[in-house]
């Protein structure tokens, strides 16, 4: 009975969420279209628990960034390919900054970290892989707000990172951590982005 | 009463741009423009704690972020380009206004092409 209620309780939930949606919108031609996907994500909540009784778990919400992102590599493949837009360089700084935008927005509502840089190496050009992600290097930062006060006796240690060919900076944290948490996060990437554990390197900063 | 100086400055704003229409028409079109961004920073504020409150109300209930960032990109889509097309028309743009509209209605349904495809998938999965 409970996953009843918890199921009623979502989808009325959804419903006074939508309507109250509806007032936001503009009264003008795009409520159409609003209307339309909003109904989308209405069958989708509704539908959701009902994966459960089906073998296989499906994470919506990882479907929906894996397309995001899918969406964000063609159009960058296709803004290279036309002609109009001569400088790839500025499209691919375009491509890299919505990619590290996405990884920092998943890993800050799924983990209990603040991202503070993303690098991304992407293929290049001539590759016939174009666009594709070869390797990240993500730094973490633990949240300030529940972190122990700073301890006098021990002093800041200037920790020198340097990634790649031509990024050398310094970092100044009291000390590295390094647990499986990184392990997990490493996981859930690269199964995002399909790049391999080992390409991608995150390093944990701790405040205190 | 935020509403008395919101009517206030469409009201002066009106006024001006028929007073100055028959001399100049194109300063009457600025004074409209100039108006009606006025009025949109005036509640834009407004619409940020609307929309605050909403995604704490989300937080509450078991609405995934996700879903919710894109009602909100959609909705937010929406208003910027209703609000450009409606500029455009004032000025007399007709058709400018109608690329804008098209842009706007392009780029809503890139948003929600991942909804779509990955609800296509779900019940292609749930079915035996």
């Amino acid at each position: 009975m409970a996953f009843i209620r918890e199921w009623v309780i979502t989808i009325i939930s959804v419903i006074i969420f939508v309507t109250f949606i509806e007032i936001l919108i503009p009264n003008s031609n795009y409520k159409r279209y609003i209307n339309v996907i909003t109904g989308l994500l209405l069958i989708v909540v509704i539908l959701t628990p009902l994966t459960k009784f089906i073998n296989r778990q499906i994470d919506f919400e990882e479907e929906v960034l894996k397309i995001f992102n899918q969406l964000e590599l063609s159009t960058a493949r296709n803004r290279v390919n036309n002609i109009e837009y001569s400088n790839d360089e500025a499209v691919m700084a375009l491509y890299k900054n919505k990619i590290s935008e996405q990884i920092k927005s998943y890993i800050e509502n799924n983990t209990e970290y603040i991202v503070s840089e993303v690098f991304v190496e992407v293929e290049d050009e001539n590759s016939s892989q174009f666009g594709t992600i070869t390797g990240l290097d993500i730094t973490l930062r633990e949240k300030t707000g529940n972190s122990k006060p700073a301890n006098k006796t021990v002093k800041p240690v200037q920790i020198n990172v340097s990634i790649g060919k031509n990024n050398n900076n310094t970092v100044e944290a009291s000390s590295i951590l390094i647990s499986s948490k990184e392990d997990l996060i490493k996981g859930d990437i690269s199964d995002l982005y399909d790049v391999s554990k080992d390409n991608i390197n995150i390093h944990i900063l701790r405040n205190n | 009463m935020e509403i008395f100086q919101i009517v206030a400055i469409g009201l002066i704003a009106a006024i001006l741009s028929v007073l100055i229409k028959n001399e100049k028409p194109e300063i009457g079109m600025y004074i409209s423009l100039v108006a009606g961004v006025i009025i949109f920073l005036f509640i834009i504020t407004r619409l940020q704690s609307v929309i605050g409150i909403l995604s704490q109300l989300a937080n509450k209930i078991n609405i995934d972020s996700t879903y919710l960032s894109i009602i909100l990109k959609i909705v937010g889509i929406a208003y910027i380009a209703e609000f450009g097309a409606q500029v455009c028309k004032d000025a007399g743009e007709g058709v400018m206004a109608s690329k804008i509209e098209f842009a706007g209605k392009v780029l809503i349904m890139v948003m929600a092409v991942p909804i779509l495809v990955s609800l296509t998938d779900l019940i292609i999965n749930m079915v035996p």
